[in-house]
């Protein structure tokens, strides 16, 4: 199972809005309605195959709660990506997305790709944010935007697939130093083969060499 | 992992000896003490002790770092070994303001990523540069001299040697096959920007001169990483290219042991199962043990800048007060570690843990001591699930247990804790394994598949173990208010480590004692192998939970320094008089 590409991925968002759920329907395909708080930081692993490739999605799931955010900023560096995440069936979760971005791009990497996401799409009638406005929301920011169930399972390889195929274009247009380990993205142990189309774009071996 | 397969002497004899040896033995010891290395790779074969040893290594070594600490002040005057005590002085606070914030900063820029080690990086570096910084040109016989210096000079200075020793060994253990295409690059090296890199560079090349009985040095490093692991990193990156980066960019534990894990994964999928290998490396990390590890040095890190910010911000009267306090936190770490050496030495009938319920209430006890909200129920249950493995191999006449047993821990992660399916594929594949003796002996109970299962509970054991650390280092930052002195909660986590430890040394003994049981009627070449590689595994685990914890020190530090903050009017030499 070894990978080309390993990426780091952090979810965020307020509380409750099922940041947990979507790590475990996505890792697990399962959903547990009811899920314990995450308290500072959890993980889940999975491998998926882009253009052919094998990439490893290494997702750091923090925890919502406001007396944690000192805590999980800290685990923001060196992520490669990121799911900001509310709750469509509730406003606040929505109204809060403003202060989760500016902590996002204080405490990682400008480069990192984020995608917004609306969860639980499943609830249709209880909804309080309409589509368009994560939209708006998404387009004002430059993130990737989507909306997901973890319940129901909808949208929710979409969402992590996306954004690692966002990553993936990032990485191939020579956006990401894949060798820099700060930008969340590891080149898996098989170099050989999966390195040429990115050497090429950057001109020779992989950074590490060019400073020998 | 199989590193004790016997066509391989190489690993062999850098298994065993390392951890006992490394102790007071300076780390950068190499070429003197290679040469005893055959010897003293027998011991660690036999069963029982070997469990102990890494501790002890990491106690003298601490012990002696403390005796430094305790030593007023004085910090920019020692000339040689004052590189050393540099690294110190970092760790322990030491009086100094204007040092201290050069400190600072430079292990900040230097080492975003270092956990704990940071500081030992640091020192490593710092003291290397200035050995051999002089003239680049000649550096190979400089770094050769650098080497012989630390081992000579250091002596007393145990801690920052033995830890230098493993950053070197690090890097140097993939050396021997390193391609000669780098031989150019420690001289290159621009000295300023890239010291770092050079450093490293000359070191693995003087460990390459040494030739490849280095490895066998008797470091911890390699403990860490495994040697199977090691070889694999240097087999498959000849040039050693990827892993000086990464060494350069970001050295931590955790991603030094990721980019090994992934390297014998890679190997793994080009290579048929043929023989029964345990990946330890690669369990961990699908147990999540690597990640916890990496989040854990985060926070180390950060909580060590934190500290040295706040002290840079004081005066110095005030300094040397805090400075006390955050001195006497570590010694409790240190102090402890000292006692639970000796109880370790002293008997071997700790095993109690066995039995079962005592090591869930201690740690149930301990954990709520803390007064913090982490509750131990994985690596209860984890624990819970490798001794019932193991009592079942041990009943005679049980049957069918192994794959079958494997099979439960499936469905148990599955339904109560978010198990990843590599980690099941993991599991599969050692299933593969383990069938395919079946079919060849008709027998469950295969040295083959105890072996496996023993690898896979420690690697399970240990990473639940260092996920407990993590979460109450998360805890006890997240402390909205200080329900408990930090020195207190300094005791109490030296107490929760100790058990760790000694639960994965009862498995590992047992773990052990069953493939003896069972492999009685083996030849000793097929069995030995076998058994050092579970014994091994078992020091690792214990050198990872060890340095897990002491990535907790700053944690408790800040945390301490907060609640003063919080509640000015504590008298702090008073609670210290406790």
């Amino acid at each position: 199972m070894a990978y080309a590409y390993l990426f780091k991925y952090i979810i965020i968002g307020d509380t409750g809005v099922g940041k947990s759920c979507l790590l475990l329907q996505f890792t697990d395909k399962r959903f547990q309605p009811v899920h314990d708080l995450t308290i500072g930081v959890e993980f889940g692993a999975r491998m998926i195959t882009i253009d052919g490739k094998q990439i490893k999605l290494q997702i750091w799931d923090t925890a919502g709660q406001e007396s944690f955010r000192s805590i999980t900023r800290s685990y923001y560096r060196g992520a490669a990506g990121a799911l900001l995440v509310y709750d469509i069936t509730r406003r606040d979760t929505f109204n809060h997305l403003t202060t989760w971005l500016e902590d996002a791009r204080q405490h990682s990497n400008s480069n990192m790709v984020i995608m917004l996401i609306g969860n639980k799409s499943d609830l249709e009638s209880r909804r309080e944010v309409k589509k368009e406005e994560g939209e708006a929301f998404a387009r004002e920011h430059g993130l990737v935007f989507m909306e997901t169930s973890a319940k129901t399972a909808s949208n929710v390889e979409e969402a992590f697939i996306n954004t690692a195929k966002e990553i993936y274009e990032k990485i191939q247009e020579g956006v990401f130093d894949i060798n820099n380990e700060a930008n969340g993205i590891k080149i898996g142990p098989q170099h050989p083969t999966t390195n040429s189309p990115i050497s090429s774009n950057q001109g020779g071996q992989h950074a590490g060499g060019g400073c020998c | 992992m199989s590193q004790a397969v016997p066509s391989d002497p190489e690993p062999c004899s850098n298994s065993g000896p390392p951890s006992e040896h490394a102790p007071h033995a300076d780390p950068v010891q190499d070429d003197s003490t290679l040469l005893e290395k055959p010897t003293a790779i027998l011991e660690p074969v036999l069963p029982t002790e070997s469990g102990d040893f890494p501790d002890s290594a990491v106690k003298t070594a601490q012990v002696e770092a403390t005796t430094k600490v305790e030593a007023p002040e004085a910090p920019s005057e020692a000339p040689v070994e004052d590189q050393v005590v540099e690294c110190d002085q970092a760790l322990s606070l030491e009086p100094d303001p204007e040092s201290l914030e050069e400190e600072k900063t430079s292990v900040q820029q230097k080492e975003q990523g270092w956990g704990g080690w940071s500081t030992w990086g640091k020192s490593l570096l710092s003291s290397a540069t200035s050995s051999v910084g002089h003239s680049l040109t000649t550096v190979k016989v400089k770094a050769g001299e650098a080497l012989r210096l630390h081992k000579t000079s250091v002596g007393e200075e145990a801690l920052e040697e033995v830890d230098e020793g493993e950053g070197e060994k690090k890097d140097g253990g993939g050396d021997p096959d390193r391609s000669s295409s780098e031989e150019s690059s420690p001289a290159s090296t621009a000295p300023a920007a890239s010291s770092g890199r050079g450093v490293f560079s000359t070191i693995t090349h003087a460990v390459q001169n040494t030739g490849k009985s280095v490895i066998s040095g008797g470091l911890d490093a390699l403990e860490f990483i495994g040697k199977k692991t090691m070889n694999v990193l240097a087999e498959s990156d000849p040039g050693f290219k990827k892993t000086k980066t990464l060494m350069q960019k970001t050295a931590s534990l955790s991603q030094m042991l990721r980019e090994a894990k992934e390297k014998e994964r890679a190997r793994l999928s080009n290579q048929p199962l043929s023989a029964p290998t345990a990946h330890y490396g690669i369990l961990f990390d699908d147990y999540q043990g690597l990640s916890h590890l990496e989040a854990l040095e985060i926070l180390s890190n950060e909580s060590e800048a934190k500290v040295q910010a706040f002290l840079s911000s004081l005066t110095e009267e005030e300094q040397e007060e805090v400075k006390k306090e955050l001195i006497f936190i570590k010694e409790i770490f240190i102090k402890q570690d000292e006692e639970q050496e000796g109880e370790e030495t002293g008997g071997e009938t700790k095993d109690n843990a066995a039995d079962g319920e005592e090591f869930v209430s201690v740690l149930t006890e301990l954990l709520f001591e803390l007064h913090v909200a982490a509750t131990p129920d994985k690596l209860n249950k984890a624990r819970l699930r490798a001794h019932e493995w193991v009592n079942k191999v041990e009943q005679p006449g049980g049957e069918a247990f192994s794959a079958e047993s494997r099979e439960d821990q499936n469905d148990d992660d599955q339904n109560t804790e978010e198990e990843k399916k590599t980690n099941e594929e993991e599991r599969h594949d050692d299933k593969r394994s383990v069938e395919g003796e079946e079919a060849k002996d008709g027998d469950l109970r295969t040295v083959e598949a105890i072996y496996l299962s023993s690898v896979g509970s420690l690697a399970e054991v240990t990473a639940r173990s260092i996920e407990q650390l993590h979460k109450v280092a998360e805890l006890i930052l997240h402390g909205q208010e200080q329900e408990k002195p930090a020195r207190d909660q300094a005791q109490i986590l030296t107490k929760l480590t100790c058990a760790m430890c000694k639960e994965v040394d009862c498995l590992t003994k047992r773990f052990s004692g069953s493939l003896l049981l069972l492999g009685a009627q083996r030849k000793a070449e097929e069995l030995n192998p076998l058994v050092d590689s579970v014994l091994q595994e078992g020091t690792n685990s214990t050198n990872y939970i060890h340095n897990a914890f002491q990535l907790l020190l700053p944690v408790l530090q800040i945390s301490h320094i907060q609640s003063q903050q919080r509640q000015p009017a504590a008298e702090p030499t008073a609670q210290l008089q406790h």
